[in-house]
This record gives structure tokens, C-alpha cells and sequence, in this order.
């Protein structure tokens, strides 16, 4: 068994058993290959970029929750959100970096930004860096 | 863009079947296959006393450690559960904590190491199961249940998988003196090829030290580096690119260098099936370092597993 896309339906399309059986077969198929998306625990806290730290997503969901600020009341610096940057000249020196540097609004208890308002050059699957954070996840919607 | 998501149908005995509703689920279920495409990044390993976060999704909260150390898991300050094995879960409901609500976790009280950390929707920690027996449609009736539970079925999918958070990789780096010593990721496989990026940062006299490593998965080391710190003019680095087949037999290394020795990267198992991975299998990553200077310093800039041979 294997995932198949499902065809769009149009108005008047007479539906078959087969047709339908592909959606019940997709959801056993989906949930079998699952396995690995635990809700994970993050790396650890005080992602710091004058320790060289940094954090890699690769861009999925709508919005960014984050905090700027450790729980013991350190101020942290501006946390800047970029495009990923490929190192291959030696430390320091960085290439590839389309897209503009943006930062994010500051956050000592917790902030949720909105990728798709805020980065013009974020597209599905792009991965980008940020830092200066003490926490951050990415998730598709978010309310408090 | 993200994707957004349609609502999905219920469906009424003696209603009409709308190609709506089904091009609803249809498109659902794409969204919720296309999100498990994405990077696949390690849990790195944690010490008694390291503070981690998790936003709150699922019931039960599951753990491994490398030994039995009767260390406490404390969740927001409480006391959870106990090492009295190497892996075990602990039921958060009850523990006030609210979905979306980021909350710390943290070992105490004896040395420990753990390796998995993480949320699952059930006490199971490694299967989904789906809050409805998927349907059989045989001839030409569908039932208002039978399509209801595909319904519910990919809803659930969407709660459990497309919703879930993620995580991101951290680049860090370490100094590597004094060796011998370990750096630990642990991963659950999810997608074919795993790719490292990372460097290397020499800065004693040159030929003076040496550096040595392995990669190892599961112990068994994967690919070797050594280098007697041979560095030309201008700098002392080695920029390391490569992806690994875990299931087949591809491999490929666009590492650059400027050490003066003969490229010391070397592939020591090339055949990735070898390895005897499936898909959900949890596998430990170690970066076993046997030999390294004094001024020796590795940043891992990214590690993970992509369904394709590009990130």
C-alpha cells in the first residue's frame, strides 16, 4: 500500500468504491509512515549567536512562537531571523544569503510571529536561522 | 506561503455526496503527506540539570535514558515520573498544562543522560492509531459513518502530524580537547538520507597535532577523518558537506579543505543498508572523537534526514 493523491472531483462525478476507498486506504497509510513525528524537545536553551548557536528550520508552518528572553531575567540581544547561510570559505565567512535579515519583535515571555506576513522570501521548505532566543517552534496555526 | 487548510465535511444519511466535500478531504490529506516530507533534525543529547522546552500537544510525555539513574523528570518544576528504567512515559494530563503552552523540562537529582524526549498521543511512543477503523466501500452505497470516519481519520491526522511543532536543528560548537570524547544525537528514521554540515577550526602550529574522528550510527562508524593539522597559508579550516544513503549504497561529499594532506575523509561503510534501518526505528548519531589539539574547535551547522538527496 502506498499513499496515492487523491483526483479532483467535479460537480456531478458519480462516486465509485474505488474512489473513496483510496481516502480510507490514505489515512492507514499516512498514520503507518507517522512513526517518526514525535513532538519533540528542543536542543536545549540560550540559543546564542556570540557562542556561534544558531537555530535551523525548514520553513512549514505559518508561525514562529519564540522567547528573547531566559527565564532568569538576562536581556538578550536583538534576535534576527535569515536566510540559512551555507559556510564554506573558514569560520566566519558565509555564502548564499538571498533574502533579507529581518528581526524579531522582542519577547521576554513569549511572542508568536507570523512568518508568512513578515518574510516575503520564506517559501515552503526554505531553510533559514535564527538567534539570540531562548526557545523557538514553528507550528501551522497557533492560538493562545 | 503555508498551507491553509480546508474544514472538513460531516456527512448526513440521505444527503447528497458533494464532490466538495470529498475534494476537501482529498486536499487535507495531501497537505498532511507533504508535511511529513519535511527535515527530520536529532534530539540532541541532554544532561541532568539541562533545561529543554516542548509546546504542550499530546498526553503523554516519553522518555529514554542510557541507564536506569532513579533521576527525577520534572515538567514545570513537578516531579513526573523517575528513571527507574532506561525509558518509560508520564501521563500530563493533570500537570495544568495547556495546548500551544511551552513548558521546561529537566532531570535532577542523580547523574543521567537521556536521549529521547517527546510527546506521543498515546502510551505506545512509536504507533498512530486512528480513532476509527477505516472503512470498506464495496458496490454503490456509502454510508453517512463510513465516510464520517474517513472524515474523523484525517482529522485526526491533521491534529496529530500537520499541527504538530517543530523543532529546529542548533548549530553548535565545541571545543574537542580533551579527548577522547563523545557528541550524541539520537534520531527516529524517517527519510532516506541524512546529510552533515558542520566544521572544523585548527589553530595550533602546523603538523604540530593531530585530529581524529568517526562517525558512528548505532556504534558502527560510518566514516573516518584524520588529519595531522597540515594547514596552507591563509587558515586552517575544513568545511564539511556530505549526505548518506540509509538505505542504499549513494553517497556524496562536497567538503572543502585547507589542509596540505591528502584528503583524510573516508567512507567506512558505503552501504548504507548495511545498517538495517526501517522507517520509526530510533538510531543513536555519535560523533566518536579519538584524537584532537588543544585549540581544536567543531561547529555542527545542520544534521538530518531529508527524503531527497538536497535540503
Amino acid at each position: 500500500m502506498a499513499f496515492t493523491e487523491p483526483t479532483h472531483k467535479a460537480h456531478l462525478d458519480d462516486p465509485s468504491a474505488a474512489m473513496l476507498q483510496v481516502y480510507a486506504d490514505n489515512c492507514d497509510e499516512i498514520a503507518a509512515l507517522a512513526l517518526g513525528v514525535m513532538n519533540s524537545a528542543d536542543h536545549g536553551g540560550d540559543i546564542d549567536a556570540t557562542n556561534n548557536e544558531y537555530a535551523t528550520f525548514s520553513h512549514r508552518g505559518a508561525w514562529l512562537v519564540y522567547q528573547t528572553e531566559t527565564p532568569d531575567g538576562d536581556t538578550k540581544s536583538p534576535a534576527p531571523l535569515f536566510p540559512f547561510r551555507y559556510r564554506s570559505e573558514g569560520e566566519g565567512s558565509l555564502s548564499h544569503s538571498i533574502g533579507e535579515e529581518i528581526t524579531l519583535p522582542d519577547a521576554p515571555d513569549e511572542g508568536a510571529y507570523n512568518l508568512d506576513e513578515g518574510v516575503e522570501w520564506l517559501v515552503p521548505g526554505r531553510l533559514y536561522q535564527i538567534d539570540n532566543v531562548n526557545y523557538a517552534f514553528e507550528v501551522t496555526d497557533f492560538t493562545e | 506561503m503555508s498551507y491553509e487548510l480546508p474544514s472538513l465535511p460531516r456527512f448526513r444519511t440521505g444527503a447528497l455526496l458533494g464532490a466538495n466535500d470529498l475534494n476537501r478531504i482529498g486536499q487535507a490529506q495531501s497537505y498532511v503527506y507533504q508535511t511529513m516530507n519535511r527535515f527530520n533534525v536529532p534530539f540532541y543529547y541532554m544532561q541532568q540539570d539541562q533545561t529543554r522546552h516542548i509546546m504542550h500537544r499530546h498526553r503523554y510525555l516519553h522518555w529514554a535514558t542510557t541507564s536506569a539513574s532513579g533521576a527525577d523528570l520534572e515538567v514545570n518544576g513537578n516531579v513526573v515520573d523517575t528513571a527507574s528504567g532506561t525509558s518509560g512515559y508520564a501521563d500530563l494530563n493533570g500537570e495544568g498544562i495547556g495546548t500551544n503552552e511551552v513548558y521546561s523540562v529537566v532531570w535532577t537529582g542523580a547523574t543521567t543522560t537521556c536521549k529521547r524526549l517527546y510527546e506521543w498521543p498515546d502510551t505506545s511512543g512509536n504507533t498512530l492509531t486512528l480513532p476509527e477503523t477505516s472503512p470498506t466501500f464495496t458496490g454503490g452505497t456509502a454510508t453517512a459513518a463510513q465516510l464520517n470516519a474517513v472524515s474523523t481519520n484525517t482529522q485526526y491526522l491533521i491534529d496529530n502530524i500537520a499541527r504538530r511543532p517543530y523543532t529546529p536543528f542548533v548549530a553548535r560548537r565545541w571545543g574537542l580537547a580533551p579527548a577522547p570524547r563523545e557528541i550524541n544525537y539520537s534520531f527516529r528514521h524517517t527519510h532516506r538520507y541524512l546529510f552533515f554540515s558542520g566544521e572544523l577550526w585548527y589553530d595550533g602550529d602546523n603538523g604540530s597535532d593531530t585530529v581524529e574522528w568517526e562517525w558512528k550510527i548505532n556504534g558502527t562508524p560510518i566514516r573516518g577523518f584524520g588529519t595531522n593539522g597540515e594547514a596552507g597559508d591563509g587558515g586552517t579550516y575544513y568545511a564539511f558537506a556530505w549526505w548518506y544513503d540509509l538505505q542504499g549504497t549513494g553517497h556524496n561529499d562536497y567538503s572543502s579543505d585547507q589542509f596540505t594532506d591528502p584528503l583524510p575523509v573516508t567512507w567506512l561503510v558505503a552501504n548504507g543498508t548495511t545498517l538495517s534501518l526501517s522507517p520509526g526505528d530510533d538510531y543513536e548519531f555519535q560523533m566518536d572523537i579519538a584524537t584532537a589539539s588543544r585549540q581544536s574547535r567543531l561547529r555542527i551547522e545542520l544534521l538530518g534526514e531529508a527524503p531527497q538527496q538536497s535540503i
